[in-house]
């Protein structure tokens, strides 16, 4: 068919793939022929067309990669946010003693006993009696926590991608109370530093690493943070800085 | 050639979920702090992802000498000026204008009323054609690819195809001229 021919002719012309030659005749048919520039003009609106119909479908890709993204992103940590707000409302002062330790005449090794044992878990508490039916990773993590298996917790909780104020404050912990507080200590500071609902606690968790590590100095410094925050570890610290001194 | 580069030429779209999730949240949380929406960010680092799309199948883009993040950044940092401008809300995009590279702007393609025509028409062709052409002219696939893809024996056979297609395009979009008038 001729016009099929002349549209050969127009996309070759278009691509730039004419010789010479070839684009010098097509150029004059051009000015002699209407019927072909209007074929080429055409044929150039066409092909915006087609490009602007083809990225309207990339782009309607992409906003369903986004949405699917984005319900990720809304629907789970807007529930943990709100929960970890709530429960850090709640400060609890865990005072009964750690574990139990072998005696030891170091103070900083006794002080720690006496006055810390492991955050309770508040984030999600195990149901007791209950089917253990959460098989997602975060809830593994804090059974295992809960049954004080924290060589478990910590290999749990360091796995998770996302991990927030609430997974650091457990995860410091289980360093701390598997020995390794010198693993905990970064653990605490980051809560600290880059986020804000779980600093009490941090604080606190952050001296008891550094008692824990027989560094007394460090320990007080941070006691004496815990005391001028002046909330619900500040009695403790006082205690524990006037038997430091 | 940079991977991405090769990697996108090579999967063509297949690619393009890779390549928006790779900088998508620095992205965002760098915008937003400009004073942007999360909506507004993401609708400029779309743009951004689409624009590099179509530079690098289209071979215009073949050497990203600052990196795949950078280019993103700079392409949606001047989509977020653009939609600010538009809007007269330049206040505290201060912070956005340096440091990154100059990028072409997103291509644009013509007026909307007849591009939007041309979309409906090519939905009324349906298939293989509208593939066929968007694979060739957006996608910027080989006559060879298109032939595989769409099971034409040989290259002949989906060149000759795409001439059809065009054609009967031309055809709907003309009646649809008339019938507009």
């Amino acid at each position: 068919m001729e016009e099929e021919k002349d549209i050969a002719l127009i996309t070759a012309y278009m691509e730039g793939t004419l010789s010479g030659n070839e684009k010098n005749a097509f150029e004059q048919r051009l000015n002699s022929e209407p019927d072909l520039k209007q074929m080429l003009d055409d044929m150039t609106v066409l092909k915006a067309g087609i490009r602007q119909a083809a990225r309207e479908e990339m782009r309607a890709q992409l906003q369903g990669i986004e949405s699917e993204l984005s319900e990720k992103e809304n629907i789970k940590p807007a529930w943990n946010k709100t929960w970890l707000k709530v429960a850090a409302s709640i400060t609890i002062v865990a005072v009964a003693s750690w574990l139990l330790l072998p005696n030891s005449d170091k103070i900083t090794d006794q002080l720690f006993a006496e006055n810390f044992e492991p955050y309770p878990n508040i984030i999600m508490p195990t149901v007791r009696g209950g089917q253990d039916t959460d098989s997602s990773l975060m809830a593994q993590a804090y059974r295992a926590y809960d049954q004080q298996d924290f060589t478990k917790s910590i290999g749990l909780f360091e796995s998770l991608e996302k991990k927030d104020e609430g997974v650091l404050l457990y995860l410091g912990n289980s360093y701390l109370a598997s020995g390794s507080p010198e693993k905990a200590i970064p653990v605490f500071e980051k809560v600290i530093m880059d986020y804000e609902i779980f600093d009490e606690q941090a604080e606190w968790y952050l001296a008891g690493s550094y008692l824990k590590a027989g560094d007394a100095e460090k320990a007080k410094e941070v006691l004496r943070n815990v005391t001028a925050r002046g909330r619900s570890y500040k009695s403790r610290a006082e205690i524990i800085l006037k038997k430091l001194n | 050639m940079d991977s991405t580069i090769a990697n996108i030429r090579a999967e063509g779209k297949e690619a393009l979920a890779d390549l928006y999730k790779s900088h998508r949240s620095a992205f965002l949380n760098w915008v937003t702090k400009f004073g942007c929406t999360r909506d507004e960010a993401k609708d400029a680092y779309q743009a951004a992802v689409l624009a590099l799309y179509e530079n690098i199948v289209s071979g215009k883009l073949t050497v990203l000498n600052s990196g795949v993040k950078t280019y993103l950044f700079a392409i949606g940092r001047n989509k977020i000026l653009e939609m600010k401008r538009a809007t007269g809300k330049l206040l505290g995009t201060e912070g956005l204008e340096n440091s990154l590279p100059d990028v072409p702007e997103e291509e644009g393609l013509g007026d909307p009323q007849q591009l939007k025509r041309v979309a409906l028409c090519l939905e009324k062709l349906g298939e293989p054609c509208a593939t066929l052409l968007k694979e060739f002219y957006y996608h910027c696939r080989s006559l060879e690819e298109i032939a595989r893809q769409l099971d034409y024996k040989t290259t002949d056979s989906a060149k000759n195809q795409k001439y059809k297609c065009l054609a009967r395009l031309r055809k709907l979009f003309n009646e649809e001229k008339i019938a507009f008038r």
